[in-house]
This record gives C-alpha cells, sequence and structure tokens, in this order.
C-alpha cells in the first residue's frame, strides 16, 4: 500500500507540473485580456522536444551531457522527500529539510556549470547572475528551514505536513518563502520567463544551448521545483489534515485539497507578476535582502514561540 | 471655585481680540485680564494652604498646594508678560515689522498659550496632563516661528520634533505606570490621586523603567541635558515676551510633570532612585550649560542657557532630599521665572533697539537706553546669585542642605559651576551695558507699560530675597505641605 | 486571526525601513494603520465595549484615510523630489531593524510581564513599532519623514497601551487622537513653511543655528 501511494504521489507530481506553469500563464494572459496559448501547451511542449534530436557544441564536455539528468533527477528525489498525501513517513532515511536545500543546490550547481560548459557568453552571463541571486536565496531558505524546524521540533519532513496552528512566525515564514520562489522560480520581478532578451533572463539564460530531450527535461525539472516551493507555502498556510483510513477516497480528496491550494498560491504569484514589473538586477539584491531580514524575523518569532 | 475663572479669563481674553481694533485697547484689555487671574490665584493659593485636602472638580480638577503654587508663578509672569507686551508689539507695528493680522494672531495664540500653561497642574488625569503639555508644545512652536523668518522657522521645526519625541517618550511612561497600576486589581484609573495612595504595593521594576522614560520625556521639555537641544534655538528665535514665557514658565511647567510622576515613585522605589537621577541630569544640564556660556555670542542664546542652568539646579535641589532643599528648588522655580523674565524683556528691548542679537556688536546699553540697562545690571546681579536678590536665597538653600546631608561632590561641583557661570555673566554683560556709545545711537526711551511690567518684577526680586529672611518658618511649612501630598 | 494582523503590522513596519520615496512611506503608514485597526476592532467585538468601537473608528477615520490624504496632499504641493534622502541606505536600515527586534524582545521579556507568549510577542512589537519611528526621524533627512516617524511612534504606542492596560480611559483616548491629529495639521503647516523659505526640505540643511 504504502509503495503504491509513493508511485502515485511520484506520478502526480511529474503529471502536474507543467499544468501548473500553464495555469500561471493562463491567468496572467487573461489579466491581459488576451487569449494566449492554451493550458495544455507546456505538455505539448514537451512532446515535442522529446522527438527532437540534440545538437550540442563540439567544445562541450561530458558535464553537458550529464547535467539535464543529473538536474531532473535531483529535483525528483526532492519531491519523493516531501510527504503530499500522507502523514507517513515514506522515504525519510534519504534526508530531512537540510538534505532538500543540499539536493536543491546540487541541482543548481550542475546547471549552472553546464552552462558555462558551453562557452557561450550568453549562457556565462546566465550562470553569473543566477550565482548572484543563489547567494542570497540559499541562505534565507536555511533561514526558513531553520523556522519551521523550531516551530514543529525537528527538521524532519514528515513533521510538518500535520496540522498546526498558524501563528506569526508561520505567516512570516511564508512571505519570506514566498519571495524566495519568486527568485527560484524565475519570475517577475526577479528573472521573466517569457523573454529571451539579454538583459532579463536569468534562468532562461542558463538553458540556452540546450535542445531536444536534454531540455525536455531541464523545463521538466523547473516545474517541478516550482511545483514543490508551491506546495511548501500552501503547506505553512493552509495545512493539510485529513483524518482518516487511507483508502482511494481519502486519497482522491488529499488530491483535491492538494489542488485547491496550489491554486490559490498560484494566482496570489500570476498576480504579482502582472502587477510589478522586472527590478533591475542591483535591486533584486534589495529584494532578497528583504526576504533574508524576514527569513532572520521568522527563526527570531519561532523561538520567542510566538 | 476660582480655578474656573482662571482658567475662564484667557478664553474670553482669546475671543477678545477679535473685537476690539486697537492694539492699545486689546493689549490693555489682556493687561487688565491677567491681573484680574493674578489676584483670583492668589487667592486660590490662600485658600488651598489652610485646608486639609485638595479641592477636586467633578474628579476632573485636581488642586493641590503644588498646583496652586504652579498656578501663581504662570499667573505673576503672565501678569508681566501681558504688560511687556504692550509696549513691545506696539513698537513692532510702528516699525512696521508686524502687520495688524499678526499683532492679532500674537495676542490669540498668547491667550491660548497661558489657557494650556493653566490647564496643566489643574488636571488629576495623568493622561490630560500629557495632552496639556503637548498643546502647550504645539501654540508654542507658532510663536517660536513667529518672525517667520528662515532662523525662526527653524528653531520651531527643531521645537517641535525634539518636544514631540520627547512627550512620546512620557507617553510611553505613563502608560506603564498605568499598566502598574492596573495589576494592583483596582479599578482602571490614570488618575494622579488614586494612584497615589497605592503607590508602595505597585512593581518596583516597573516603576523604575516607567520613570526613566518619564524623566527623558518630560525632560526634553524641561530643558534638561543632554535633551536641551531645541532650547536655546527656540528661546533665542521666539517673540521677546514669549521667551520670558518660555524660559520662565514653560520648563517649570514640564518640572511639574516630573515632580508628580516623581512623588509616585519616591512613594513606590524609595528616594534615592528618583534622587541620584535627578542629580545626574541636573549636574550634567549645569556642565554643559556653563561651557556654552563661556563662548555665547548670541545674547538671547546666553539667556537660554542660563535657564538650562537654573533648571539643572532646580534638579539637583529635588535630588538631594533634604527639606531644605526641597525649599530651595520649589522657591528657586519661583524666583528664576521673575528674574529670567526681567532679563529677556531687557534682551528683548536691547534687540530691538540694536536690531541685532550679536554680543559683540551691543555696547553702551546704559547709556542709550538707562532704564533698560540699569534693569538688565541689577538683572545680571540678581541671576547670577547675588544677596540680596531672590535667587541668592533659593541657590544658598541648596547648597547648605548638599553639605548638611553629605554630598560634598554635589555641592562643590555645585560652586564651581556657578563661579564659571558667573564670571562669564559678568564678562559678557559688562562689555555689553557699559562702554562708549556707538556712534549715530541716541538716547531711547521705554513705553511706559514696558517699564511697569519690569518694576513689577524687579520689585518682586527684589521683595522674595528680604521676604523669606522674615517668613521662614511659614516658607518651610509651605514646602512640606507641597510635597507630602 | 490576531496572529495574521500581528504579522501584518510586523511586515508593515519592515517595509517602512525599505521605503525609499515619499508617498511608499507614506502608504506603508496606511497600511500600518489598517491592520491597528483591525486588531482594535477584533478587541472591541470580544469585549463588545462601545467606546472601543469608537476608538477603532477615529483609527480608521484620522489615521487610515484622513491622515495620508493630507501627507499627500502636502507632498504634492510642495513639489520637492520624492525622495526620502535616506541617511543610511535601505539594506543596513534592514539590519538596524534586526537589532530593533532583539532589543524589544529583550525589553519586553525583562518586563515580566504576567501572561502568555502572545503577550510578551505583542509587546515586543509595540516596542519594535516605536523604534521604527525612532529610527525613521533620525535616519532620514527630510521633514516629511520625520511626521511620519512621528506617527509611527503612535502608533506603536496605541498598540501598547491596548495590550498592556487594554487600552487607556476613553476620553484620554480620543484626547490623545485629536491632539494627534492637530500636531500633524501644524506640523503640515511648518513644512510648507520651510518650502517657501528653503525651497527644499531636507532637515539635514537647517543649520543656521549653532552653538
Amino acid at each position: 500500500m504504502k509503495i503504491f501511494i509513493l508511485i502515485l504521489q511520484l506520478a502526480w507530481f511529474i503529471a502536474l507540473a507543467p499544468f501548473l506553469s500553464g495555469f500561471i500563464t493562463k491567468i496572467k494572459n487573461n489579466i491581459r485580456m488576451r487569449k494566449g496559448p492554451s493550458i495544455f501547451q507546456p505538455y505539448y511542449n514537451l512532446a515535442k522536444l522529446f522527438a527532437k534530436s540534440e545538437v550540442i557544441s563540439e567544445t562541450a564536455s561530458w558535464i553537458f551531457r550529464v547535467s539535464p539528468l543529473v538536474v531532473f533527477s535531483s529535483y525528483l528525489t526532492a519531491s519523493l522527500m516531501i510527504p503530499v498525501f500522507i502523514l507517513l513517513k515514506p522515504f525519510s532515511f534519504i534526508g530531512d529539510f537540510l538534505a532538500l536545500i543540499f539536493i536543491f543546490a546540487l541541482g543548481r550547481f550542475f546547471l549552472a556549470l553546464s552552462a558555462l560548459d558551453t562557452g557561450s557568453s550568453f549562457s556565462g552571463m546566465g550562470s553569473s547572475r543566477e550565482m548572484f541571486i543563489s547567494s542570497l536565496v540559499e541562505p534565507t531558505i536555511c533561514l526558513i528551514v531553520f523556522s519551521i524546524s523550531l516551530q514543529f521540533g525537528s527538521t524532519d519532513i514528515t513533521v510538518f505536513s500535520g496540522m498546526h496552528t498558524v501563528s506569526i512566525a508561520a505567516i512570516i515564514t511564508a512571505l519570506s518563502l514566498f519571495l524566495i520562489t519568486i527568485a527560484e522560480t524565475s519570475r517577475v520581478p526577479v528573472d521573466n520567463q517569457e523573454t529571451h532578451l539579454e538583459l532579463t533572463m536569468v534562468h532562461e539564460a542558463m538553458v540556452l544551448e540546450y535542445s531536444g530531450r536534454s531540455l525536455a527535461f531541464l523545463e521538466m525539472a523547473a516545474y517541478i521545483k516550482q511545483m514543490i516551493l508551491f506546495f511548501l507555502i500552501a503547506q505553512i498556510i493552509f495545512p493539510v489534515y485529513l483524518p482518516g483510513p487511507i483508502n482511494l477516497v481519502q486519497i482522491f480528496l488529499w488530491c483535491l485539497w492538494y489542488l485547491a491550494r496550489i491554486t490559490i498560491v498560484a494566482v496570489i504569484v500570476a498576480f504579482v507578476e502582472v502587477a510589478v514589473a522586472k527590478m533591475r538586477l542591483f535591486r533584486v539584491a534589495d529584494f532578497l535582502g528583504f526576504a533574508f531580514i524576514l527569513g532572520i524575523i521568522a527563526v527570531v518569532c519561532a523561538v520567542m514561540g510566538v | 471655585m476660582q480655578i474656573f475663572f482662571i482658567l475662564g479669563i484667557p478664553i474670553l481674553l482669546a475671543t477678545l481680540t477679535f473685537l476690539f481694533k486697537k492694539q492699545k485697547a486689546r493689549g490693555l484689555a489682556n493687561a487688565v485680564g491677567y491681573f484680574m487671574v493674578l489676584l483670583l490665584s492668589i487667592a486660590l493659593f490662600k485658600r488651598i494652604l489652610f485646608l486639609k485636602s485638595a479641592i477636586s472638580f467633578f474628579g476632573f480638577i485636581y488642586l493641590d498646594a503644588l498646583s496652586g503654587f504652579f498656578i501663581l508663578i504662570t499667573s505673576t509672569v503672565a501678569f508681566a508678560v501681558s504688560l511687556y507686551s504692550i509696549g513691545y508689539i506696539g513698537k513692532d507695528m510702528e516699525e512696521g515689522k508686524l502687520p495688524e493680522g499678526k499683532a492679532r494672531a500674537y495676542y490669540l495664540l498668547f491667550n491660548l498659550f497661558c489657557l494650556s500653561m493653566f490647564f496643566v497642574p489643574s488636571v488629576n488625569n495623568l493622561g490630560l496632563l500629557w495632552v496639556g503639555i503637548e498643546m502647550t508644545t504645539l501654540i508654542s512652536a507658532f510663536l517660536v516661528g513667529f518672525y517667520n523668518t528662515k532662523e525662526s522657522v527653524e528653531a520651531a521645526w527643531k521645537y517641535i520634533i525634539i518636544c514631540s519625541v520627547g512627550i512620546i517618550f512620557a507617553l510611553l511612561g505613563t502608560i506603564l505606570f498605568s499598566y502598574s497600576f492596573s495589576m494592583t486589581g483596582l479599578a482602571k484609573s490614570l488618575n494622579w490621586s488614586d494612584i497615589v495612595p497605592v503607590a508602595h504595593i505597585l512593581d518596583k521594576n516597573i516603576l523604575k523603567i516607567a520613570f526613566i522614560f518619564i524623566l527623558v520625556g518630560y525632560g526634553t521639555k524641561a530643558g534638561l541635558a543632554p535633551m536641551h537641544t531645541w532650547l536655546p534655538d527656540a528661546h533665542s528665535q521666539a517673540i521677546a515676551p514669549i521667551s520670558a514665557l518660555l524660559s520662565g514658565v514653560l520648563l517649570k511647567t514640564s518640572i511639574y510633570a516630573i515632580l508628580r510622576f516623581g512623588i509616585i515613585v519616591i512613594k513606590g522605589v524609595g528616594f534615592s532612585y528618583f534622587g541620584n537621577l535627578m542629580i545626574l541630569l541636573g549636574l550634567i544640564s549645569l556642565v554643559i550649560a556653563s561651557g556654552f556660556i563661556l563662548v555665547q555670542k548670541d545674547l538671547k542664546r546666553l539667556l537660554a542657557y542660563s535657564s538650562i542652568e537654573h533648571v539643572g539646579i532646580i534638579s539637583i535641589g529635588f535630588g538631594l532630599g533634604a527639606p531644605l532643599a526641597t525649599v530651595g528648588a520649589l522657591l528657586h522655580i519661583f524666583y528664576h521665572a521673575v528674574t529670567k523674565s526681567l532679563m529677556f524683556f531687557g534682551a528683548g528691548n536691547i534687540v530691538s533697539n540694536y536690531k541685532q542679537h550679536n554680543m559683540h556688536s551691543i555696547k553702551g546699553v546704559i547709556k542709550s537706553m538707562p532704564f533698560t540697562g540699569f534693569m538688565m545690571l541689577m538683572g545680571v546681579f540678581a541671576l547670577c546669585g547675588f544677596p540680596p536678590f531672590a535667587i541668592f536665597i533659593s541657590e544658598i538653600l541648596i547648597i547648605i542642605s548638599a553639605f548638611s546631608i553629605g554630598s560634598y561632590l554635589v555641592a562643590g561641583s555645585l560652586l564651581i559651576l556657578l563661579s564659571v557661570i558667573f564670571g562669564a555673566f559678568i564678562n559678557h554683560f559688562g562689555k555689553m551695558l557699559f562702554g562708549r556709545l556707538p556712534k549715530g545711537r541716541q538716547v531711547m526711551g521705554e513705553p511706559l507699560s514696558g517699564k511697569l511690567g519690569f518694576l513689577f518684577l524687579f520689585i518682586l526680586v527684589c521683595i522674595s530675597g528680604v521676604a523669606f529672611t522674615i517668613f521662614k518658618k511659614d516658607l518651610l511649612w509651605i514646602a512640606q505641605k507641597l510635597l507630602q501630598v | 486571526m490576531q496572529g495574521l494582523i500581528l504579522s501584518g503590522i510586523l511586515i508593515s513596519t519592515y517595509l517602512m525601513f525599505i521605503a525609499k520615496r515619499m508617498s511608499a512611506l507614506t502608504r506603508v503608514f496606511a497600511l500600518q494603520s489598517f491592520f491597528l485597526f483591525l486588531a482594535t476592532y477584533i478587541a472591541a467585538k470580544e469585549l463588545g465595549q462601545l467606546d472601543l468601537y469608537i476608538v477603532a473608528g477615529l483609527l480608521l477615520v484620522l489615521k487610515v484615510l484622513l491622515i495620508p490624504m493630507l501627507l499627500g496632499k502636502i507632498i504634492n504641493k510642495i513639489k520637492v523630489s520624492q525622495d526620502l534622502g535616506l541617511f543610511i541606505n535601505a539594506q543596513i536600515s534592514l539590519f538596524c531593524a534586526l537589532f530593533f527586534t532583539f532589543l524589544a524582545w529583550v525589553f519586553s521579556a525583562r518586563l515580566n510581564i504576567p501572561g502568555s507568549h502572545t503577550e510578551v510577542g505583542v509587546f515586543a512589537i509595540a516596542f519594535l513599532v516605536v523604534l521604527t519611528g525612532l529610527f525613521l526621524m533620525i535616519s532620514r533627512a527630510t521633514a516629511l519623514a520625520q511626521i511620519i516617524g512621528l506617527l509611527a511612534m503612535e502608533n506603536g504606542l496605541f498598540l501598547f497601551a491596548a495590550t498592556v492596560s487594554g487600552g487607556m480611559p476613553f476620553f484620554v483616548e480620543i484626547a490623545i487622537f485629536f491632539d494627534i491629529f492637530v500636531s500633524v495639521i501644524i506640523m503640515g503647516l511648518f513644512v510648507y513653511k520651510i518650502n517657501n523659505l528653503f525651497t527644499h526640505i531636507d532637515v539635514n540643511k537647517l543649520t543656521r543655528l549653532k552653538g
């Protein structure tokens, strides 16, 4: 039974991740009063990419070929560690929250390295910008994780999935995580996914040299990362707790509840993307600095017990 | 009963400014009104002294001997200022510095200002005390920036900002006092008369922290260093009669507020905490004031720093704790108010005659304005503590009691600093008052009303010095009554 | 619910530290006052006292609507650049915010309030808001920022009074409200005067009176 639920959770993540991205794009286009591509466009894109062959630069080394797989598998492992449906401890022997941070870092490291590997200036620029942003993002994620752990008493992720009260610490953690999510999922005001202009690319610049299946893997990895982060935010603000025996009806309800929460977070993200203009890179430091301070405050509030 | 008239007459006078057309009539009505206020407050004070308990109306107005004393001080100085301003405003209007509308605004603001200063000692509720003091800040800000020059607007802005910040700290302290009171379980109240009887069971830690906030907050308005930075600017840029009111009365009103809270703290925590803080701040004020007085170039700023010095002396007097020192401090409040007003009147005359503040350019005052020069000469000696003038009495009381209770350090530093200040004053004023008449200046007279104002104060200064020796025992008894409430 | 409102106040306080333009600061101040209004309204509903409702209403009308509108009018009329004149830049201000949070927490823990953890937390937040106002007055060079700093301090004190002693007596609160309103009007008048005479409102340049 457990194994079945685990596989279901994995399939759920993989299946739903592109849909989330398409959903956010749809909302944004609705606000902008255009029709835009359909919600399932990311799926079509992925299907198209899997069918195409790859063009690899001659100066690229093995890192270039290996990176997409490493990145994809790291985010997939992270998605295994998060208890979406059940209060059991599925793969907790892999690690806890701290391991989650480092697995994210693994993916990011390989992506940046591979972008440098091609020798193209655009990708190198994307790498340097990504490293700059992540130097501010990673400490904040650490602080957020510490705050969550202090609130629940342990760094084990499964502790997180139970019921908990919405305290000041939780709300500030959620806000800090929200700002970090905007940075990590390359959304306005930190990065623009929709354009390929030199001024505004960070993540898109890093994947610029990829094509075919590798690009599909990288896109998929980005979608899964987005899904994980959205889920974490939703979990802090709307904790899950649907008691009952583990049967199919229960799983169905859990899926619905999960979808509902993710939708709310997605709508908020879409509104933020439409309402705000992209910041210049040096101002991103201000923005992320604010998220960092909020992270420290979250830890302080958690220690205060507020 | 008198308190309603004391509060009502300034309101009446404020509305009357719109009725009278001629400037002189307005000024005269003002002076008459404040004379009546003075008589009423003397009667009130006498009545309170001989009553067993305090007078209270509607639980809102609360008059005990301390309030009566401060109301008396306010009305004395207000009367003198109203006499002086007839002449001063008249002269300014003749010279064209003040248009008609501004002169009317002056009287309106003056009356509102006096009203707020009468309001502060008469309320029971500590929150309303705060509101009253904030009102005095706001109204006097207009009077400080009255001439609308760059310097005066700058001074008024600094005054408003620094005093408002200080007052917010005072509000914090008041809230903490209210909190400690609410912990006793009695009905929630901010009335002073409710808090004092239970002062000994209030939480000591909270009282200590609250009093520090109160001291910093109301001490800003009182001119205690290091929160005094607004004082030289505001008092030097304000219009001259108002400088007298600011220095003489407004500082003392804030000291009244500190005293009210101080009585609660003394009863709750013990005297040494209160005393040490007051002595510390007083000494710092004295040191800073003496430093700045030595190097001063501006006449009115000199007098403003002297106010800081005297507030420091008052603070030390209250902090020493001996009954003699307390008597000295209370008397000093009154005597300094009167003497400083005298000096500011003289400074106002000098400045409006010589058209500038800088002391190095003002020479030969005694020759060009004999009356003012003579008054200033006497005033300098009075301010520095010469016998037989009043301030000598209060200072000597404080010094004697400092020696008698054994705080030699305090007494010694007091003596040294006072003599430094005395030397500086004689130096500055000697250069100003004596000397040859500068070219192109002729002998000027002053208007009669101005002279009357001067004379009134001068007589008070002289009499108070002499009267003390006669009424020694009564004054001690009065002081006991004032602080034992 | 209380957690949400308190975190709203906390976050708007931190937003005050990084505001770089006058209109942004005014808006954040209105936001903070709005959360304060929500807190008072909920307290009024719980206790059912009429005067708390009136106080909440006054808070809404004066601090959320009227005073920001007044300040906005002044900003429009005086035609200086919207720059707040950050003496201490935004990032260091945020570090100062951290330091103040720690200070506020230590102070409220020391005060020994008998009560649950939330009491200590609200105390700390109130004191933090007071320190924020003080910091704004010191580190921002325009006169308008000093006015908003003063108002923020008063906000903090209001929160303080509400937690600590269940609010102050009714007429005292009303008096304090009107007092603050009048002082904002008067300070606005003085900002006009300063602008007329000096053609700027940079308080660091008001240095004619020295010694």
